[in-house]
């Protein structure tokens, strides 16, 4: 044990509910509020499970929502002192089936016809497919995934009202993806659902390996990983630690639910922790996020910042966005100037564009800022691009090992086998002198990876690949922004990707869960923006509630509101508009409680 | 925790011996063949993927191990690839979690397969440069590595070893090996250990792990010799009271006599115990140390661990108690709690034991044996040459080596299906034969003892030493060939079978046996044929014969007797017409034969019965009526008895005297003898 697990399990010894959690022998959820310390409770338990608990060499299989979040994961439980040992999975849902479940097991059983050799389908190809299955254009390709995703049998008893349209459409384009010998990310994990529910076999050897599953965000996991945490559960010995809030349930287009989450902790065979301390926000912060909520909750400010008089602000403009937007540039000057850095501040909007049309407006004004959602994605490949660059950078702290050995994975996904030791020390030559020769091209990202991806030939090696279809078109979207930013972009761009670097952060409603600002501007918070005119149903309107209830809960000191009292439509027509009923909430929570000085201060 | 996984199927091709051999396997076995057939070279081809002892120079073979039938192997190519599946690995968590790469199907079953290969990976000039790889799987990427090996190995424990100097060597002690591996003992404990030896003088160590060990040893290895009264004590003494190296000295006491000194391969014994001890799975222990066992009683809920161990002053810990291995729940409850709670990841090892016979005394090798065999969980490979072991080994353990012009022929009766009552007829007639079977060459299957003693007197009047040619006249003491049959189609072994036709007719719907054929009978057959007809695999042969040979709407039962009694001798089915004697009888002709007199003279001397009894057994000769001469052999009035007439017989036999089938029969083996060594 180093000395920061040490003190990180000093911290989790003054928490009896987390302590509960890191001590838990069974199968436990833990619902973990905002700020309530879920991610240390969660690296730290698969530290001790690994440490105390599991011998080699069996391990766990720690599963996210993103590969993001799977990195997170990754640097955190080396930094607690985690070495490398066989089968500790840590990755997303998708890669685990993927890696773990249909990889070895799809071609014992070809009764489920599971396509051998396991190929994914391209977004390009996936799109014309759904395409020739939907003439009428009664649907769409999310709404579509959607109901695949929630229809499929096993033992939840969670029912949710189907779209009609995209449920027949589903089942059509499944038959067409089956015929042509792809799979994609829907059906990825539905093999593998049905390979756990149906294999005994498949169950015990996932048990040898894994006899302890550590999930996180398990709101945001939709039924298939709940039907396969429900099969286990029932058919095997493996122990579940679920780590969630229900109240944080976003995802609702991807098929997730709070539903399933409440399920699972229903469970005679669970037992079930509550988080309730929040050692991110101000009281005020806390109290705001659960009025909006409309449910009480019992957060309990119990960090530092317990006592601070948070700041809640309702600006209204008169027109348009451009003044929200106009607005948001002169509050972040004011912060700034009040010694809040750059990234500590987020501006959280309801779509994209507009995420687009703010970072002109800071632009213009020459604050720098940070994209929570690039035009890229951060794959596989982008992560081992970054840590090709952060070994570029200082050989000390990355391992070139890890870096051939990804590498090699991704040469071998092409068939290339290395056939002898002489071939890989070739390869492993190979790249080890266009790394160090690539050190001259630092100063410009561009010409970085100009350089690197002609020498390793990288497009090559993803030429034509049933394993990652889409990867050259995510390099070319990166090579492309490369090119095309100015000032010209240095390595250090890609090595502190994921990071902003004194920026303020732009981000969606949606891309700022999991993250925390000291202050947080919500734009747009007018009715029919938030929620949206087509969240007409209870359960639309509840995953609205939801939302905003994490956009609040982000910050720590500060939460500022704007809303216009008209705006235009598509076709540029003017219509004045009500706030948002959030808006009028989170107004009548702040007029109810006296304002703090500071607050008067700031009018 | 029942029994542990085991190489369920091996194929072997072009190495040493085996140009290619692709065999079922079982979870104990015994490998059987002459010498230089393979024996060794069939476990080495294990040991290429499984021995952790082996270094990666011996892994990479030459020329000379290609079997020897190539021409120029590495130039042209060839490539050497041994394969192994493993089954009965779903319970064994580590194993599973180490090895699932490993996973394909095999029968519908899942398996784990490793494959090494020798192979040339690349060309320089006109050369081909050969490495190795052994990858677990079907896919070569995932290589089977030093780590992988921890979980699934093999150890072999050879013919030819010196085992005195072996556990003299701290290095190579099997002893020191379960110490350093399964007890840890703290360096306190042995400083003071070694500050009270030095003062006292003496040489037994009063550590409780040390005396669990010496009570393990003294357990298993009265449970190996367990048939006599005998009891031998076990004892663990010192060479060195250094405090860090007394427990690598130790030496083992047999009756307070060192090991080395005592007769009859008792420390072979000890040793093959050693190792047993060595490769069983710890996870239940049978020595708790005082702080182990409260660690563990705060973690159990159940009194589980009270209810199983006791404390034992002296060692300052607590014993298991001797029933929890005997009840199977308990045991089970006890080998899940503490594989939760002190998980030590069990490798799986096969024990392969090259000829014990070489270093024991024939009452420990059957003891030694059965316990292997019956008792150990152990999968063991034993090759051998010894029947004392062979004739106690399960049918279905027998791994057959059979020298052949193109390789080295590998059979198994790992696969053998027959009921229960059948395998316990046959392994009975092995033992009772001690293996000869396993010996032989070429078998003749007969139903009685008659047979057993004519045939090879008529054999060697035909000019074969049926003893010399390695030829086994086997008496099954029934009509129930068919276990024989296949148990012999099994091992590889040539065979033929020799049968009675029992004649019968039928009256009014009413089988009769025992009267002689006759032309006047309208109704009549041959119970021998019907037999025969019912042979596993033959219906579907007689009907692809009639279809290939006769008209069609014909069946097999339309065909002369004759054409079917030849069809049946083309299948090593030798079927005469009454019974065995009576068939003799017929060929020995008129009154005035030599042969007649010779069965008249037999009879007189052997017979209990007066001088009309004599005279009425000659007139029925004479008469023809060879089925009441028989009735007269067999009647209690003459006290001879089948067994009796025909031993005494088979020194006057002479080759008029050979029923035609019988001649037929004996050929035939011997031809299909000719035929296997070519």
């Amino acid at each position: 044990m180093n000395d920061y697990f040490k003190q990180k399990v000093t911290e989790v010894n003054k928490d009896t509910e987390q302590l509960r959690a890191y001590n838990s022998t069974d199968s436990t959820v833990v619902i973990a509020g905002p700020g309530s310390g879920k991610t240390t409770v969660l690296t730290l338990k698969v530290m001790r499970l690994l440490e105390d608990v599991i011998a080699e060499p069996r391990g766990l299989a720690c599963l996210t929502h993103s590969t993001e979040a799977a990195r997170e994961f990754k640097t955190r439980l080396s930094k607690l002192g985690l070495r490398r040992r066989k089968n500790v999975f840590l990755g997303t849902v998708h890669s685990f089936c993927l890696a773990e479940i249909l990889i070895p097991f799809a071609k014992l059983y070809p009764k489920y016809e599971i396509p051998d050799p396991i190929r994914i389908i391209s977004e390009a190809e996936k799109k014309k497919l759904f395409a020739s299955v939907n003439l009428h254009g009664g649907t769409t390709v999310t709404e579509m995934d959607k109901e695949r995703t929630r229809n499929i049998r096993g033992i939840s008893r969670v029912a949710l009202d189907s779209y009609e349209v995209a449920l027949l459409t589903a089942i059509i384009f499944e038959e067409a993806l089956l015929k042509s010998g792809f799979i994609d990310f829907i059906s990825m994990v539905k093999f593998s659902v049905e390979l756990i529910q149906k294999e005994s076999f498949v169950r015990k050897a996932i048990e040898a390996k894994f006899p302890w599953f550590v999930i996180d965000e398990y709101q945001d996991l939709g039924r298939p990983l709940h039907e396969i945490v429900l099969s286990l559960l029932d058919k095997s010995n493996i122990k579940i630690f679920a780590v969630g809030d229900a109240d944080q349930s976003i995802y609702d287009f991807q098929g997730a639910a709070p539903d399933y989450l409440h399920e699972l902790s229903q469970r005679d065979d669970i037992e079930c922790i509550r988080l309730l301390n929040n050692y991110r926000s101000a009281q005020t912060i806390v109290n705001a996020s659960e009025y909006v909520l409309d449910n009480q909750r019992g957060y309990v400010a119990s960090g530092a910042l317990r006592d601070y008089p948070a700041i809640m602000n309702f600006i209204e403009c008169d027109s348009g966005m451009d003044e929200q937007y106009q607005k948001t540039v002169k509050l972040v000057r004011q912060f700034h100037s009040e010694e809040i850095p750059y990234h500590e501040i987020a501006i959280l909007v309801g779509k994209n564009d507009e995420v687009k049309a703010l970072k002109n407006e800071f632009d213009k004004h020459g604050i720098p800022v940070y994209l929570a959602r690039q035009d890229f994605r951060t794959t596989e490949s982008i992560l081992w691009l970054q840590n090709c660059a952060c070994w570029v950078e200082d050989k000390t702290k990355t391992s070139f090992d890890e870096i051939y050995l990804t590498w090699k994975s991704f040469l071998s996904h092409q068939q290339q086998v290395i056939n002898s030791e002489d071939d890989d020390l070739l390869v492993r030559r190979k790249l080890l002198k266009v790394l160090v020769e690539s050190k001259r091209y630092k100063s410009n990202l561009f010409e970085w990876l100009h350089y690197t991806f002609t020498e390793l030939d990288i497009f090559r090696v993803f030429d034509g690949s049933g394993r990652y279809p889409d990867e050259i078109d995510n390099f070319k979207n990166l090579i492309r922004i490369t090119k095309q930013t100015k000032p010209v972009l240095t390595l250090g761009f890609i090595i502190r990707l994921g990071v902003p670097d004194n920026q303020v952060v732009l981000s969606t409603r949606h891309s700022a869960k999991g993250l925390e600002f000291d202050v947080v501007i919500m734009l747009g918070m007018e009715k029919d923006s938030f929620p949206h005119f087509y969240d007409t149903t209870q359960r639309r309107i509840d995953e609205a509630r939801r939302l905003c209830f994490v956009a609040v809960s982000r910050a720590r000191k500060a939460c500022i509101l704007l809303r216009s009292k008209q705006l235009p439509n598509k076709s540029g027509r003017w219509f004045s508009k009500e706030p948002s009923p959030f808006w009028i909430i989170l107004k009548e929570f702040h007029d109810a409680n006296a304002s703090s000085k500071y607050d008067q201060q700031f009018e | 925790m029942n029994t542990q996984p085991y190489i369920c199927k091996v194929n072997i091709e072009n190495f040493r011996n085996f140009r290619c051999a692709d065999f079922w396997l079982n979870e104990k076995q015994v490998i059987i063949g002459e010498n230089a057939v393979g024996k060794s070279n069939l476990l080495y081809a294990l040991q290429l993927i499984l021995d952790p002892t082996l270094s990666d120079k011996d892994r990479m073979l030459d020329e000379s191990d290609f079997w020897e039938g190539l021409d120029d192997p590495m130039t042209n190519g060839k490539q050497i690839i041994i394969e192994l599946w493993f089954a009965n690995f779903e319970e064994n968590k580590y194993v599973l979690a180490q090895l699932t790469d490993a996973i394909v199907m095999l029968d519908k079953k899942e398996t784990l397969k490793l494959t090494y290969k020798f192979y040339p990976y690349r060309k320089i000039g006109d050369t081909n440069e050969y490495s190795f790889i052994i990858f677990k799987g079907d896919d070569e990427n995932h290589r089977f590595s030093y780590e992988d090996r921890k979980f699934l190995n093999i150890r072999v424990i050879k013919a030819i070893r010196d085992v005195e100097s072996e556990m003299r060597n701290s290095r190579t002690s099997p002893l020191t090996q379960i110490i350093k591996q399964k007890y840890s003992i703290s360096k306190d404990v042995l400083a003071e250990i070694s500050h009270a030896l030095e003062k006292k003088g003496a040489d037994t160590l009063q550590i409780g792990q040390v005396e669990d060990l010496e009570s393990r040893i003294q357990k298993l290895i009265n449970q190996m010799v367990s048939h006599n009264q005998a009891q031998f004590s076990v004892s663990l003494k010192t060479m060195n009271i250094d405090a860090t190296k007394l427990l690598y000295a130790l030496r083992p006491l047999i009756d307070n006599r060192e090991s080395g000194n005592t007769s009859l391969g008792i420390n072979n014994l000890l040793y093959i115990a050693l190792i047993l001890l060595w490769i069983e799975d710890e996870t239940i222990k049978t020595y708790l140390p005082k702080e182990l066992y409260e660690e563990l009683i705060e973690k159990d809920d159940s009194d589980l661990i009270k209810s199983c161990y006791s404390k034992s002053e002296e060692i300052n810990g607590y014993t298991l108690n001797d029933d929890i291995l005997t009840i199977s729940e308990k045991r089970d409850e006890l080998y899940d709690f503490m594989s939760e709670t002190i998980p030590t990841a069990n490798g799986v090892t096969i024990l392969a034991i090259e000829e014990p016979e070489a270093h024991l005394h024939p009452i420990y090798q059957r003891l030694l044996y059965r316990h292997v065999m019956n008792r150990s969980n152990a999968s063991v490979i034993i090759t051998t040459h010894s029947t004392h072991i062979s004739s106690v080994a399960p049918i279905t353990s027998i791994v057959h080596l059979i020298s052949k012009s193109n390789g080295t022929s590998v059979k198994t009766t790992a696969r053998l299906e027959l009921d229960d009552s059948d395998f316990s007829d046959l392994a009975r007639y092995i033992d009772v034969n001690r293996g000869e079977i396993y010996l032989a060459k070429g078998v003749i299957f007969v139903e009685g003892v008659s047979e057993e003693y004519l045939i090879p007197s008529f054999a060697k009047i035909m000019g074969y030493e049926l003893d010399r040619l390695g030829i086994v006249v086997c008496n099954v003491n029934s009509t129930n060939f068919e276990p024989y049959r296949q148990f012999a189609e099994a091992l590889g072994l040539p065979y033929v079978i020799v049968t009675d036709g029992d004649y019968y007719y039928k009256i009014e719907e009413k089988i009769k046996f025992g009267d002689l054929a006759s032309k006047d009978d309208v109704k009549s057959g041959y119970a021998g044929i019907d037999r025969s007809k019912k042979f596993s695999g033959i219906a579907d042969i007689m009907e692809a014969h009639v279809a290939s040979d006769y008209e069609e709407g014909i069946t097999f039962d339309d065909l002369k007797i004759e054409d079917q009694i030849e069809f049946f001798k083309s299948r090593g089915i030798f079927i005469g017409k009454h019974t065995f004697e009576v068939d003799i009888f017929c060929k020995c002709g008129t009154a005035t034969t030599t042969e007649r007199q010779i069965i008249c003279r037999v009879f007189d001397e052997l017979t209990a019965g007066g001088p009309q009894q004599k005279q009425n057994f000659k007139d029925r000769m004479s008469n023809g009526e060879y089925n009441k001469c028989m009735a007269l052999i067999e009647s209690s009035y003459s006290q001879i008895g089948k067994g009796r007439f025909s031993q005494r017989l088979s020194s006057n036999v002479t080759r008029p005297m050979i029923p035609v089938y019988v001649e037929a029969a004996i050929n035939k083996i011997t031809e299909l003898m000719r035929r296997r060594t070519n």
